[in-house]
This record gives C-alpha cells, structure tokens and sequence, in this order.
C-alpha cells in the first residue's frame, strides 16, 4: 500500500514539474521578441535600422555583396556595442536597456543590407 | 588580402555568417579579391531562428566545444566538420556566431572585431575569429608595426584589449604563423576611423 501511494506521489510531481515546464516555456515564447528590418540598398556607410528601441540583446546584419559589415547596438545612455565582419555580422548586448539595432555597409559600394533583432 | 600566390584566383569562399544557400549566388569583390558568395541576406530575410547559421551549414551547435571566456562574459565555442566551422559567442543565452566554409576561413574570412564603445564605462575590444587549418599561432597586426600572438586552440582565437582611441594606432590585419613562418595574412573587416560608429 505505501507503495503504491509513493508512486502516485512520484507520478503526480512528475506532472506537475511538467505543466511547469510548459508554462515557462510558453512564457518565454511570448515574451520574446525580433524584428526584421532593412532589406534595401543604401550606399558606403550608409545603415539600416531598427522600427523602434527595444530590449534587444542580439543583432545580426548580412549584405548582397558580401563586403564587410558592422551590425550595432545602441542607445543614448552610453550603450554602444559594434561588431565588425565579412559578409555578415553579429553583435551582443548584456546590459537589458532599450537599444536601437543597425547593420552599416561598408563594403565600399552600394549594397542592399538587412538585419534581424532579438530579445 | 594577402595570400600564397597558388591561391591568389581562387578566392572562392561564403559569406561569413556561414549561409549556406542554393539560390542566387552573388558575385563581388572584397579588399580587391574577388569572391563568389551565396545570397546570405536571403537566409537572413528568412528568419531561421537560434543559431541559424550553424545549423544552416549542418552543424549541430549543441555539439559546440567551449574554447575561451572573454574578460567581457562572453563564451566562445567551436563547432565544425570537414566542411565548414562557426564559433559561437554565447551571453546570457544568445548566441552570435561567425560561420563559413574551410576555404573562406583559410582565408581570414572568418574574423570578428567587437567593439564595446563606451558601454559600461569599459571600452573594451574583443577579436575572435577562426585560424586556417594548420596554424598553430596567429599574429596580430598593427597600424603602428608592433604585433602581438595568440596561440590557436581547437582552431579558434582571441586577442582582447581596449578599442583605439582617435588617430591612436589600430590592428590591422592578421598573419598565420605556422612552424616559425608566416604563410598567410588577411585584413580584418573594419578600417582604422570605423572602430567605434556613432550612437545618435
């Protein structure tokens, strides 16, 4: 009988650490966030944007041409993370502030660039 | 670039962020070479989610080998076949990666320059990036002549040290070393007044 009743208790802790599981799961899922933007020529140094600021902690750039690219994070309170690549570019930022997203062309030439930012 | 003269003409290589695609290969030149590239921002434009240029390239990120951690936090991780090979920089659970094909790394492709412009009062600048197959030590270069090595380990490196102030001196470039000798040198993807870009 004490058996039985221990694997009862076993079995419904298991399903209630997974219905946990899945709620923070879900959870992440609806809180995070990205934005797509970009994706149209601009000139030598010219950049791309993002819509608006946002809790953003990655960034990622790429270009037609495969020249060099910087992908930036950033914000008026002192943040400015800049990454530099060939061909593409990814960039962090840990401090959890509202920042902009950009990916400059510097590749010398006209190119169409675009980035994608996350949460 | 600079290259061994049997590989000058063959400079075929993939984009950096390691975007493997079969449509619309791009053509354009980099630094004077000429260098065949997939559509890159194609798979971008895609989404792809987490780590999508490691797996764009077949590779499984979870099998990536921690290699270094930066004085900035961050992880740095290698994962790679015969093919290709990304390092992956991980904070606070997202992932930057550089990627690319075994010949663009060869080539110095596979570099990344990060400059912490200010942020937290630091300044710091952190280049990672992938060695070509066979080096064991990769100097880094700079505008000023001096020079400074790292040693190359599970095929990846690190130099990390504060971005240059204006007109200060600034790294340059890079050279393979391997067995004494240089055998091969790359630029690196910004120039020397572009290390810390405006934040306005």
């Amino acid at each position: 009988m004490a058996h039985l009743a221990r694997s009862r208790l076993t079995i419904l802790l298991a399903a209630f650490l997974s219905a946990i599981a899945v709620a923070l799961c879900i959870t992440a899922v609806a809180l995070a966030f990205s934005e797509s933007y970009g994706f149209y020529e601009v000139g030598n140094n010219g950049y791309v944007q993002s819509g608006s600021a946002h809790t953003f902690v990655v960034n990622y750039g790429a270009g037609s041409n495969g020249g060099r690219l910087a992908c930036q994070l950033f914000n008026s309170k002192g943040a400015n993370n800049v990454a530099h690549g060939n061909g593409s570019c990814a960039v962090a930022y840990g401090g959890g502030e509202f920042v902009w997203a950009r990916v400059y062309d510097q590749s010398g030439v006209s190119e169409t660039i675009g980035g994608e930012a996350e949460t | 670039m600079i290259w061994p003269s049997h590989k000058k003409g063959i400079l075929v290589s993939i984009a950096a962020a390691g975007l493997l695609t079969a449509s619309g290969a791009a053509y354009a030149a980099v630094d004077g070479a000429s260098v065949d590239r997939p559509g890159a921002i194609h798979q971008l434009a895609g989404g792809g989610g987490p780590q999508r240029f490691a797996r764009a390239y077949g590779l499984d990120p979870a099998k990536a080998l921690a290699v270094f951690t930066l004085r900035n936090g961050q992880t740095v991780s290698v994962v790679g076949d015969s093919s290709a090979r990304c390092l992956i920089r991980g904070s606070g659970g997202q992932t930057a990666e550089t990627c690319d094909d075994i010949s663009a790394i060869n080539q110095g492709q596979a570099i990344s320059v990060l400059d912490e412009c200010g942020t937290e009062g630091r300044n710091l600048m952190e280049i990672t990036g992938l060695a070509a197959e066979g080096v064991g030590v990769v100097r880094l270069i700079w505008s000023d002549g001096r020079t400074q090595d790292s040693v190359v380990t599970q095929g990846a490196f690190r130099f990390e040290g504060s971005n240059p102030a204006p007109g200060a001196p600034y790294p340059i470039g890079i050279a393979w070393i391997s067995g004494g000798r240089n055998v091969g040198e790359a630029t690196f993807p910004v120039h020397g007044d572009e290390f810390c870009l405006p934040a306005s």
